[in-house]
């Protein structure tokens, strides 16, 4: 049937199509500003490892030189000298973070997303520069911390200014954000999709063409940069595995367990270790000193029965060792799974600066060597090369700390490749994160924001208007009126309890409603009937609560009457009662 | 807005502290205007009283009840209240027992203030902590007091 165009559908379908334009010109704009984005998130995470190989060059070595291979063992001639070598790093951390940017203290990515829950996205420009400096500083004197993190925020702060500095609605700052942490994460990790995901899992609280679009072009050109300048290596060079036996999804599921404790060992140390040292009434600088002298001491006390510094710094020789095959013995591992642990909330305790993202993936590669270790002792024939483990392991614990499972598995698969080690790894992931979030409600990242009442919905939920029913918002207890009622009772009604608009019921059928604004000029001891406002005010119960908004919206009402699948009136909903249960449900979702 | 003591005089108030039926405190109520100069019909109160309230029950939730009517035999606007220690059930909407009645005898020109008493006694006892503290009350002292505490609020 072909419907005739009035003047006014001409003039809707204009405006429609013309906010449909804007919207993708938006788009467009923001996908170029994410271009910028990517090419500083790139230069960013170049000039971060830059930094950090100076720093460690110059902390373990005393020369000044900018080559750096992460992946190698610390060498140093200090001998026990070393000791003292965290605490000069921790001093001048302390010093720059006190000094010009608080902000910068701590593993990054929690503040990124407070930035962006409760500051529109807003992160002040000299972060990034006090981030860089200090991240490299504590991770090339050994602090035990990660290098993601910092290139989160440092990303994350570059996108905000350039928003800032643009004057950009809050929606588009926050999209720049999210885009600067894809681009660090994916030139960190010479793994854009990766980048991609992790900015969606835990930053940006929307997913549709147009915020995907400038993270995929930030991501990409971030990682086309970073690949020019070090090359097209990812961060770890991980061997092909493959499922031996079927019989092995038992150790993984193991494997996901143990993960799963592990990680809430890290989470519950590292909180805790940050309390006993904010409980201490001294100085932020003894209190690094203090702390980077018993990480100074562990390293060295490591290096003394082993032969390598395993905690200090990013700890990516010992994941690169390990995925290789080139592992150690069982209680080495086991003993590297608590170290790591106590030594990154040392390290982030003191006032260090650095990421938690990389100290889980030494962790889960320590978790799942340990259980690779145990399953090949004891059942040689059916088990795959102990480094499978290791990268099972490795995803698992960062699912479990960061709450990324779909980051996780992509990384891995990113970085490896490999199809067949997707199944068992995405099985341990799951059941990691799972078990971590049963048994310890918050990650590694909101706990932070937690502790300062800040509550993040990280989980990428169903509208809660589009998935909860009318049923859910009925109130049955209800004043309604019928047509033969006299005005004044009506209006008594409508005064004692307070209500600006009353339904009209007529033997179980809806009539209408009345405004008290439409009756309280009319004399009393006449009828409601010609004073109903008539129109389409029942609802069934099993319409969603986006549904019955639109509806109040088109009656231009803020209450409907609630019927059931029969017919039966059971009640009314109304914009208030809608607009609790939404905040119930949103409660419950991050509580 | 007319403070409580405008509006009525402490012989139009009275606790109920016996469980009695609607027809027997609509009755008492009634009597209540007894010496009432304003109404001139004294023995039509009740039988009028209890025709409106067969057309609709007055008992609008939220345990009050509103008896009232409208008529050429009443000048100006008239106001009892009673205080039910034991709730009677007055057919109200949501069923709840009514334990505060509001009577309201008007001569029908009336609108605006009828309007505005309902209001006045609307916002006093959408209160429950003063809801509680009249139950509590034994005699009608004690009800002028909260009435004269609220007209201060």
């Amino acid at each position: 049937m072909i419907r005739k165009l009035n003047l006014t559908d001409i003039f809707r379908n204009r405006l429609n199509k013309e906010k449909r334009n804007e919207n993708i010109k938006g788009t467009a704009i923001i996908a170029f500003y994410s271009l910028i984005v990517g090419i500083v998130a790139g230069f960013g995470a170049i000039a971060f490892r830059y930094a950090i190989g100076f720093f460690h060059n110059l902390f373990f070595y005393g020369r000044i030189s900018f080559s750096f291979n992460s992946d190698e063992h610390i060498t140093t001639d200090w001998g026990w000298c070393v000791i003292f070598v965290p605490v000069a790093g921790m001093i001048i951390v302390n010093f720059l973070t006190e000094k010009f940017a608080k902000e910068a203290k701590g593993h990054g990515v929690p503040e990124v997303m407070n930035a962006i829950i409760e500051k529109r996205g807003v992160i002040r420009p000299v972060v990034a520069f006090v981030k860089i400096l200090a991240s490299s500083i504590s991770i090339g004197s050994g602090g035990s911390v990660g290098r993601e993190g910092p290139i989160v925020q440092i990303g994350a702060s570059f996108g905000s200014t350039l928003g800032q500095l643009f004057k950009l609605k809050t929606r588009d700052i926050v999209i720049l954000v999210s885009a600067g942490v894809a681009g660090g994460i994916a030139g960190t990790f010479n793994a854009p999709i990766s980048g991609v995901a992790f900015a969606f899992e835990l930053i940006l609280p929307e997913f549709s063409i147009m915020t995907l679009m400038p993270l995929v072009v930030s991501a990409t050109v971030s990682t086309y940069i970073v690949s020019m300048f070090l090359g097209t290596h990812p961060a770890f060079i991980i061997p092909s595995y493959h499922l031996v036996s079927p019989y092995e999804f038992i150790f993984y599921i193991v494997l996901g367990i143990l993960s799963a404790g592990a990680a809430i060992l890290y989470i519950a140390t590292l909180y805790k270790t940050e309390d006993v040292f904010e409980a201490i009434p001294i100085s932020p600088y003894i209190k690094g000193i203090i702390g980077a002298l018993l990480l100074g001491i562990i390293g060295y006390t490591i290096f003394k029965i082993t032969g390598n510094y395993y905690i200090f710094g990013v700890g990516y020789p010992f994941i690169t060792d390990t995925l290789l095959n080139n592992y150690h013995s069982i209680y080495l591992l086991i003993a590297l799974v608590f170290l790591k642990i106590f030594s990154n909330s040392l390290t982030l305790g003191a006032g260090g600066s650095g990421g938690v993202f990389a100290p889980s993936l030494f962790i889960g590669t320590a978790v799942g060597a340990i259980v690779g270790v145990t399953a090949n002792h004891f059942f040689p024939s059916i088990t795959a090369p102990v480094s499978a483990y290791a990268i099972v392991g490795m995803a698992a614990v960062v699912a479990g700390t960061t709450g990324a499972s779909f980051t996780a598995v992509i990384m891995t698969f990113e970085m490896t490749r490999n199809y067949e080690i997707m199944l068992p790894l995405m099985l341990s992931v799951v059941i990691s994160h799972f078990l971590t979030r049963l048994l310890y409600r918050d990650t590694v990242y909101t706990k932070k924001l937690a502790r300062r009442g800040i509550y993040i919905q990280t989980d990428k939920t169903i509208s809660i208007f589009k998935m909860t029913s009318v049923a859910e918002a009925v109130r049955k207890n209800f004043i309604y009126a019928s047509s033969s009622m006299e005005i004044e009772d009506v209006m008594t009604l409508m005064i004692v309890n307070r209500i600006g608009i009353i339904p009209v019921i007529d033997d179980h059928k809806v009539k209408g409603v009345v405004y008290f604004m439409d009756i309280y000029h009319l004399k009393n001891n006449k009828t409601l009937a010609g004073h109903i406002t008539e129109g389409d005010y029942d609802i069934t119960s099993n319409t969603t609560l986006f549904d019955a908004m639109l509806k109040m919206d088109k009656n231009n009402c803020n209450i409907l009457i609630v019927k059931d699948e029969n017919g039966k009136i059971i009640g009314i909903t109304t914009k208030n009662k809608i607009i609790r249960v939404f905040f119930d449900k949103r409660k419950n979702l991050l509580t | 807005m007319e403070n409580f003591s405008k509006l009525i005089c402490s012989n139009r108030i009275r606790c109920f502290n016996d469980p009695l039926d609607k027809n027997s405190i609509l009755k008492s109520m009634t009597e209540l205007f007894n010496n009432c100069d304003a109404v001139h019909k004294k023995d039509s109160i009740l039988p009028d009283i209890i025709t409106r309230e067969k057309i609709i029950s007055t008992g609008i939730g939220a345990g009050i009840a509103i008896p009232h009517i409208h008529k050429d035999y009443i000048d100006g606007i008239n106001v009892a209240f009673g205080i039910l220690k034991h709730g009677v059930d007055f057919n109200s909407m949501d069923k709840v027992p009514v334990h505060f009645v509001i009577m309201i005898l008007t001569s029908g020109q009336e609108h605006e203030r009828y309007l505005h008493v309902i209001a006045k006694f609307a916002n006093l006892l959408r209160k429950s902590d003063i809801k509680q503290r009249l139950l509590e009350c034994n005699d009608v002292e004690d009800v002028i007091n909260i009435l004269n505490i609220e007209n201060d609020n």
